[in-house]
């Protein structure tokens, strides 16, 4: 899996290709860790995803407890269906945040 | 009783060499009276230095046999045979004296190293002044020619030139034998040595014969002539032997005897099987080479950096090792340990004819995180719970341990489904600092009426077969997962199952199996083998029968690759009708 960091008017972009899965999650959970530390807002591209696993779940919701103990919005945006799918499932759709597809 | 014969043959032999080498000259290059050109005079040194003093009185037999074939008197053959014995032996007493001083006492005299060609020259040089001034003596007693007279020079150069010129081929010649017949080689800085003395050698002999066929036409006087030829070939061994001893010393010092050195503790090192010398001792040894500012000396510091290295790997290696098989021990018994906390013994409920259930699992790792459950609750209620704790392994396990207990404790103190997930919710995610998490579904099965009671959070659904028809998700909006938040609210959904209906749990292992190819086993295969298993029979498969079938075709479809998450199916059937009482 690659992470592309961007920052663009104080705003965090985190671009993820591959899969979010056992081997991946840590090198995630080294980027978000500190991530908000240097911005108050976190989106996170789902674009080039294409899995996520419980690992990876993990990850995302230590992320969002992170977030919200530290007043950060960490938004996720292009989720493809079948992630959403599993967000659905687990119920992660209900604590998550998600923005609209952006180019 | 050997020993005596083999010094009476070399005894034998030497004196028919030297008279076969002698005799030729003697007609041939006659330069005086008493003297000729003489090559046989490189004989006595050499035999005497490699073959003891059989060598020695060989050469003087020999000579003596010659001198009486030349026709010579009783007053030159007597003094001659002393002398010629004296300069066999005399280079081998003096090397007798050398050699005390070396630590390594050679078995035999060897052209191995630049002390020993020094010691060689100092030897012919001593022996050769030593016979000269013997026949000087000789002839001037018989009165043919003064003591000092170029007839004496001539008796130097005969000994000291053939010596230095013949006599080192003949010495290589022979050590080489003897370490032939001990099964060994010669070594690498001695290969060196005889190179070059080789190369003086083969010098001197061509400077030999240009001189000769230049000066034999313009020199009348044999004795002149020849010790003419003598002088410039005795300069040209003095240079060449100055220039090599020079350049042998160098290379010596610098190359030759440490790489000698590394390769023989190379050697030693790869066949040491036994551990005769620590790597300590072997790192001793190259510290002592690697002193060399030389470019050996680099190599023999790395080499002992080498070493050390790998006896610190290796002894790191043995501890990670022994560790390793603790943890593989211990990991052993944690495997057993878990398979027994899951039930495991079917069927389960023999005293229950209402139902059927089946269950199993199959860990990813030694110890897996997955984990199902089924336990009555009263006469009437079967609790039955799916579960899969986020991550593998150890980590996962453990949490599980937790999860399973007290999920099993709270319903047990008469709970509801929803009641249950919300207390196990709150006590998981206190301390929860590894972010752990569960995917769950309990579900009591009330078996009187058929009512299926459960709450899912977030767990896959499950699949239900309702009489004849085919299979189809259970699907209920899933709540959150346990341990993720407190305060959770959990909600509980209701299917009424009649006889002959199946429920089928499972867990992600299952959907998310992977082939070759990174494919997922996903949703709609699960379906279509659930519902193809079992199609073609008049009777339904046994509950074992399908897990185990379904197992089989994720295998077959897997096509090998490694299993990434634990394997987890529960199938419950009810058959209906009363308790057997």
């Amino acid at each position: 899996m690659t992470i592309d960091k961007k920052l663009e008017n104080g705003c965090l972009t985190l671009t993820l290709e591959g899969r979010l899965d056992t081997a991946t999650s840590p090198q995630l959970q080294d980027v978000l860790n500190p991530a908000f530390d240097e911005s108050k807002e976190i989106i996170l591209d789902f674009a080039g995803l294409a899995y996520v696993s419980s690992a990876g779940l993990r990850v995302l919701l230590m992320g969002q407890k992170t977030a919200q103990a530290k007043e950060v919005s960490m938004k996720l945006c292009n989720v493809s269906d079948d992630i959403m799918e599993v967000f659905e499932m687990t119920g992660f759709s209900d604590i998550l945040t998600f923005c609209e597809r952006r180019q | 009783m050997q020993k005596r014969w083999v010094n009476i043959r070399n005894t034998f032999l030497t004196a028919v060499a030297f008279f076969a080498v002698s005799m030729p000259f003697r007609e041939l290059f006659n330069v005086m009276e008493v003297t000729e050109m003489r090559p046989a005079s490189a004989l006595p040194p050499v035999f005497g230095l490699m073959l003891g003093l059989p060598g020695a009185v060989g050469c003087a037999i020999g000579n003596l046999a010659a001198d009486i074939l030349s026709g010579y008197g009783f007053a030159i053959c007597a003094p001659g045979f002393a002398a010629q014995f004296i300069y066999g032996a005399l280079p081998l007493l003096l090397w007798n004296i050398l050699k005390r001083h070396d630590a390594e006492k050679p078995d035999f005299f060897r052209l191995n190293n630049v002390k020993n060609v020094i010691r060689y020259i100092g030897i012919i040089l001593v022996s050769s002044v030593a016979m000269a001034a013997m026949l000087g003596g000789i002839i001037q007693m018989l009165n043919i020619s003064p003591f000092f007279s170029s007839a004496t020079l001539m008796f130097f150069f005969n000994n000291f030139v053939f010596s230095m010129v013949l006599g080192i081929p003949l010495v290589i010649f022979m050590s080489f034998q003897k370490l032939k017949a001990k099964g060994s080689g010669l070594a690498l800085n001695e290969r060196f040595v005889l190179m070059f003395l080789t190369l003086g050698v083969v010098s001197a002999i061509l400077l030999g014969v240009f001189a000769y066929a230049e000066l034999s036409r313009i020199i009348d006087d044999p004795l002149t002539m020849w010790n003419t030829i003598y002088t410039y070939i005795a300069v040209n061994i003095f240079i060449f032997n100055l220039i090599t001893v020079v350049f042998l010393w160098y290379s010596e010092k610098n190359i030759t005897v440490p790489v000698e050195l590394i390769s023989e503790i190379a050697q030693n090192y790869i066949s040491d099987d036994n551990e005769k010398e620590s790597s300590a001792a072997i790192a001793a040894r190259c510290a002592a080479i690697a002193k060399n500012t030389s470019e050996t000396g680099v190599l023999a510091e790395a080499f002992r950096t080498m070493i050390l290295d790998l006896e610190t790997y290796i002894s790191n290696l043995m501890k990670v090792t022994a560790e390793k098989e603790r943890i593989g021990a211990e990991l052993d018994v944690a495997t057993k340990i878990q398979a027994s906390m899951l039930p495991s013994i079917f069927p389960a409920f023999p005293e229950r004819p209402e139902f059927d259930i089946y269950a199993s699992m199959q860990p990813a790792k030694e110890v897996g995180g997955d984990f199902y459950d089924m336990f009555l609750l009263d006469g009437n209620t079967l609790a039955i719970v799916m579960a899969d704790v986020s991550g593998k392994g150890v980590p996962a396990a453990l949490f599980m341990v937790i999860a399973k207990t007290l999920i099993k404790n709270n319903a047990q103190s008469g709970k509801s489904p929803k009641e249950v997930f919300e207390a196990v919710n709150n006590i998981l995610c206190e301390n929860n600092d590894a972010g752990m998490f569960v995917t769950a579904i309990l579900g009591y099965f009330d078996i009187p009426t058929g009512r299926f009671t459960f709450v899912n959070a977030g767990h896959n659904p499950p699949l239900l077969r309702s009489g004849q028809n085919l299979f189809n998700w259970l699907k209920t909006k899933p709540d959150f997962i346990l341990a993720g938040m407190d305060n959770i609210s959990y909600k509980q959904h209701e299917v009424l199952l009649s006889p002959g209906d199946e429920l089928f749990l499972y867990t992600d292992g299952v959907t998310e199996a992977v082939n070759n190819q990174d494919e997922l086993f996903s949703d709609p295969r699960l379906l279509e083998t659930a519902n193809q298993l079992g199609s073609d029979s008049q009777e339904r498969l046994s509950l074992q029968e399908f897990t185990v079938s379904i197992k089989r075709e994720i295998d077959i479809f897997a096509e090998g690759a490694e299993q990434a998450d634990d394997i987890t199916m529960l199938a419950l059937r009810y058959i209906g009708g009363t308790r057997r009482e």
